[in-house]
């Protein structure tokens, strides 16, 4: 297949979109967008649970570890 | 280079201010959104990444050298957000034969662009932007390395790969014009 070929029927495939501009006004869904909070993903979440637990057994096991966890907050 | 006006908005909205990054969204949201819409090739699609495109700008507007072009800027990160939808809407490995779910009698040119279409956008994203606009849009190398910021020859290699592939996936779906 030549390259002109192929440039021709992906010319078929992919049409030149006819729109011109957006269907409506796009400020007000970047303004809400950008005002929306951002959510925690799952792997943030996963993340703060993995420390934490690991800080509580870390304790549970050493106690003394506490010392070195006060002296570097 | 931006002129003094435009410098002091862009500093403006460098530091966060809404109604100068409003400003920016009217001036550039025609260009931008003919961009994406270049890109994706679907007008829905283009909005929801326009939308993506100017949250993502205002996020890292503290990124943005304001003695640099907003426009270049934006279409950088418009290009990132278009590359991610066609990520996103990328076919599994699973689908297979081009006729399967082609319901009804459709004409040969047809059913010949909806194969070719779902063979494109096997493609990676980044083989598809250069694709998009050096087959489709009919760009040249320089002109497509110049819109995506990117040197001539890594253009060249992109487009080369991207029409290996697309023959090869052409090829698997018995289509041999």
């Amino acid at each position: 297949m030549n390259e002109e070929r192929l440039r021709s029927m992906l010319c078929l495939a992919f049409p030149k979109p006819e729109s011109d501009k957006p269907s409506r006004d796009l400020w007000p869904s970047v303004v809400r967008r950008i005002e929306a909070p951002t959510a925690w993903s799952w792997i943030d979440t996963s993340v703060a649970v993995g420390v934490a637990a690991g800080v509580a057994i870390t304790l549970a096991i050493l106690p003394k570890a506490l010392l070195l966890l006060a002296y570097h907050l | 280079m931006p002129d003094e006006l435009d410098r002091e908005l862009l500093r403006r909205f460098v530091q966060g201010d809404q109604d100068a990054f409003e400003s920016l969204f009217r001036q550039f949201e025609s260009e931008v959104y003919h961009w994406i819409l270049r890109i994706v090739r679907n007008a829905s699609s283009a909005e929801d990444i326009l939308i993506e495109a100017f949250w993502r700008a205002y996020r890292g507007r503290a990124s943005f050298d304001s003695s640099r072009s907003f426009g270049a800027w934006m279409r950088r990160i418009a290009t990132n957000a278009a590359c991610d939808h066609l990520r996103a809407m990328r076919p599994r490995a699973g689908w297979i034969a081009a006729a399967e779910g082609i319901e009804g009698p459709k004409s040969t040119d047809r059913v010949l662009g909806e194969c070719i279409a779902r063979a494109f956008r096997r493609l990676s994203p980044k083989l598809q932007v250069v694709a998009t606009l050096a087959l489709i849009e009919g760009q040249s190398h320089a002109e497509v390395a110049e819109a995506l910021d990117l040197p001539v020859g890594t253009v060249k290699s992109r487009l080369s790969r991207g029409v290996h592939a697309l023959r090869k996936e052409l090829a698997r779906l018995g289509i041999r014009p």
